[in-house]
């Protein structure tokens, strides 16, 4: 009962605050018409509609014209006809007369929501409304067999944060092995299963690999303790493998050394192109690539992705291995 | 066939003039000399080669595999010698040479030719007319 007071007393002394401002200025002309469009960002997009995790930040961007100094503009939320959350920002003034404004929104949990920005009418500017945008809050989760969008915006990304993946649509092996690195990378389970933990990073286009050694060019390093292979290039990891180092009593050597020698094809050890870096020690495809370390000391990678590997690193090239 | 055409072409056409030049202390840029010894004859056969010296190491990237004769030679006998430009001078060096079965030719190419442009079109020649590619590793002593 208190709050309905409230709200009446306000909305009785808004008008009253707004003449009185008013009549300080110079009189007033006709209040300029406006026209607004918004675009959002975050979150990953297709041609048709962009997808957010649960509770993940959102950023609207718009444009007002004309520009009219003083003007707010509220953005609101609406999912299934009701308005679940409303933010005010302030129109700036911009390039060419026109007037901009951002607003940042945290979405909650799954569905779609549409964005509508608002300009409630004033003395100088009429009311004005942006073409709506649908977004829509997943929780996704893809393993093996599956296909579609999700599959296909989760290939996307993993490629463009550099993991080497097959951008089909579907999940297949090669996918599964790229979510394995990623899990890695990140310290999640060993598995190759893209779980909501997994897709609630990917939408926010985090858990790209960090590099130990970004000044070193283009180089090879393995990262022992997650297990992962990364190629890298230009202080960032180009692509990121699967991989498995040598098991407790034959265990891979750490440091820096620079590739010696190249076989390719098979060996009568089932090595597949192998590139040596130092004694025996090779990255070299082979049948098994277990989620532990396995090898006899050298760096499994999976044969389907042995050939590229091979083919990108140069004799001559740096490795770091380090724990 | 391609083997036995630039074969011959080589022998008997292309590598004599090369051969005489750098007996006579010129080296033309990208050769060097190997002198193996005859498998049969043991007398010191020389053939020019593509220069491939990185550091103490001395790179040889065959055209036709061991069906060569100096690569015969070589495995006949690993102690070569070979006359290499130094600067200005040009001066014997001896070495100990050795097949590697399982190389990467192609590879060890681009290792060479990289920053040297002559040694590029060295390895595209030896890739044109080549049918076997094949590593020869030489230490020098």
């Amino acid at each position: 009962m208190s709050r309905r007071l409230l709200v009446l007393c306000a909305t009785l002394m808004a008008p009253a605050a707004m003449t009185a401002s008013a009549s300080a200025q110079p009189p007033p002309t006709q209040p300029a018409a406006g026209r607004a469009s918004i675009s959002v960002s975050g979150g990953l997009a297709t041609k048709q509609m962009r997808y957010f995790a649960r509770r993940q930040r959102v950023l609207v961007v718009g444009t007002v014209k004309p520009y009219v100094d003083g003007q707010t503009v509220t953005l609101n939320v609406v999912r299934n006809g009701r308005t679940i959350a409303r933010r005010s920002a302030p129109v700036t003034r911009a390039a060419k007369g026109s007037g901009r404004f951002s607003i940042r929104f945290k979405t909650g949990g799954r569905g779609f929501l549409r964005l509508v920005v608002k300009h409630t009418a004033t003395p100088r500017q009429k009311a004005f409304r942006a073409r709506a945008k649908r977004i829509r809050v997943v929780a996704w989760r893809a393993g093996t067999g599956a296909s579609g969008t999700r599959v296909l915006l989760l290939q996307r990304t993993l490629r463009s944060l550099g993991f080497a993946t097959p951008v089909s649509g579907r999940f297949e092996a090669g996918t599964a092995r790229a979510v394995t690195t990623y899990r890695k990378t990140n310290r999640l389970g060993r598995t190759g299963f893209a779980s909501t933990p997994v897709y609630d990073r990917v939408l926010n286009r985090r858990g790209a690999f960090r590099l130990r050694y970004p000044r070193a060019g283009r180089h090879v390093e393995f990262d022992w303790s997650r297990q992962v292979l990364v190629l890298a290039d230009r202080g960032k990891a180009w692509r990121a493998y699967h991989a498995s180092s040598g098991k407790p009593s034959t265990p891979t050597v750490f440091g820096t050394f620079r590739f010696y020698r190249k076989q390719p094809g098979t060996n009568s050890h089932g090595m597949v192109f192998s590139s040596y870096f130092i004694g025996g020690y090779a990255i070299h495809g082979y049948a098994s690539v277990p989620n532990y370390p396995a090898s006899h000391g050298c760096i499994r990678v999976p044969i389907p992705n042995a050939r590229e590997i091979y083919r990108r690193m140069a004799l001559g090239e740096t490795i770091f291995v380090y724990r | 066939m391609k083997r036995r055409l630039v074969h011959g072409l080589q022998k008997y056409l292309l590598n004599p003039p090369i051969r005489l030049f750098m007996r006579m202390g010129l080296t033309p840029p990208g050769y060097a000399l190997l002198e193996t010894t005859g498998r049969r004859s043991g007398k010191p056969r020389t053939t020019p080669v593509g220069n491939g010296l990185v550091g103490d190491t001395f790179w040889i990237v065959t055209e036709h595999g061991r069906r060569a004769g100096y690569v015969r030679n070589l495995m006949a006998e690993p102690r070569v010698r070979l006359k290499l430009r130094r600067g200005l001078s040009v001066g014997w060096r001896t070495g100990t040479a050795r097949v590697l079965e399982d190389d990467d030719p192609r590879e060890r190419q681009r290792m060479l030719a990289r920053r040297h442009p002559g040694r590029r079109l060295n390895a595209f020649v030896v890739r044109a007319l080549g049918t076997e590619q094949l590593t020869v590793r030489i230490d020098l002593d």
